[in-house]
């Protein structure tokens, strides 16, 4: 083996491993961004919301608004079920324009409902139940 | 101490600061509550929304940074889909 394939060899391998280093830091800092997700959403519910989303996946906020309406917030993500006097009447699809921990997602969801209900049904493609 | 979080794709990013230590006057405090009114000004600036949180669940939309309040959550732009 001469030189070159030596310097050859040894650039490959240098290559594969940074590749491998980077990728396993994006990992360690996305599931170190969940965890903290998880943490800031907990510090938001009371114990009975968080049992609540623990135990079911997904998390009722009552209207603001509208009385005898609840919004269901899955924690895995996806569509927003409207329910009205216990009945589902709607669907919602509306997310965050950029990606964020799943926990954020439920976050910002329970945020906009209860501050901003208006505007949050405003930017959602809403899908009527019957 | 007062707090400003916001949620972005690597996790939440938040700045802390002493309001009582911003209004004597404390180089720290008020590096920390520029760097705040920094972070509010650029998410809002991409169509974010703020909220103060209150006690006893309180959400309520804010349009313009407030240095007093306890503790303030930006949410990044949303959209329909």
């Amino acid at each position: 083996m001469d030189a070159r394939e030596i310097m050859r060899r040894l650039l490959r391998e240098l290559t594969q491993r940074s590749v491998w280093q980077a990728a396993s830091a994006s990992e360690r800092q996305a599931a170190a961004a969940a965890q903290r997700a998880t943490a800031l959403l907990h510090t938001h519910l009371t114990e009975g919301e968080w049992a609540q989303l623990t135990r079911r996946g997904s998390l009722e906020v009552a209207s603001p608004s509208t009385p005898g309406r609840r919004y269901s917030i899955p924690r895995a993500g996806g569509i927003v079920t409207v329910y009205q006097g216990g009945r589902p009447v709607m669907q919602l699809c509306v997310g965050p324009a950029q990606p964020l921990p799943a926990d954020d997602v439920v976050l910002l969801h329970l945020l906009l409902i209860r501050g901003d209900e208006s505007a949050y049904l405003a930017t959602a493609n809403r899908f009527p139940l019957r | 101490m007062a707090t400003l979080r916001a949620l972005t794709s690597a996790g939440d990013r938040h700045i802390t600061w002493d309001p009582a230590a911003v209004a004597a006057g404390d180089v720290e405090a008020t590096a920390a509550v520029r760097e705040a009114e920094r972070l509010f000004a650029a998410v809002r600036a991409q169509g974010g929304t703020a909220f103060t949180l209150g006690p006893s669940q309180t959400t309520t939309r804010i349009e313009h940074f407030d240095r007093s309040a306890e503790q303030v959550v930006l949410v990044p732009h949303i959209v329909g889909g």
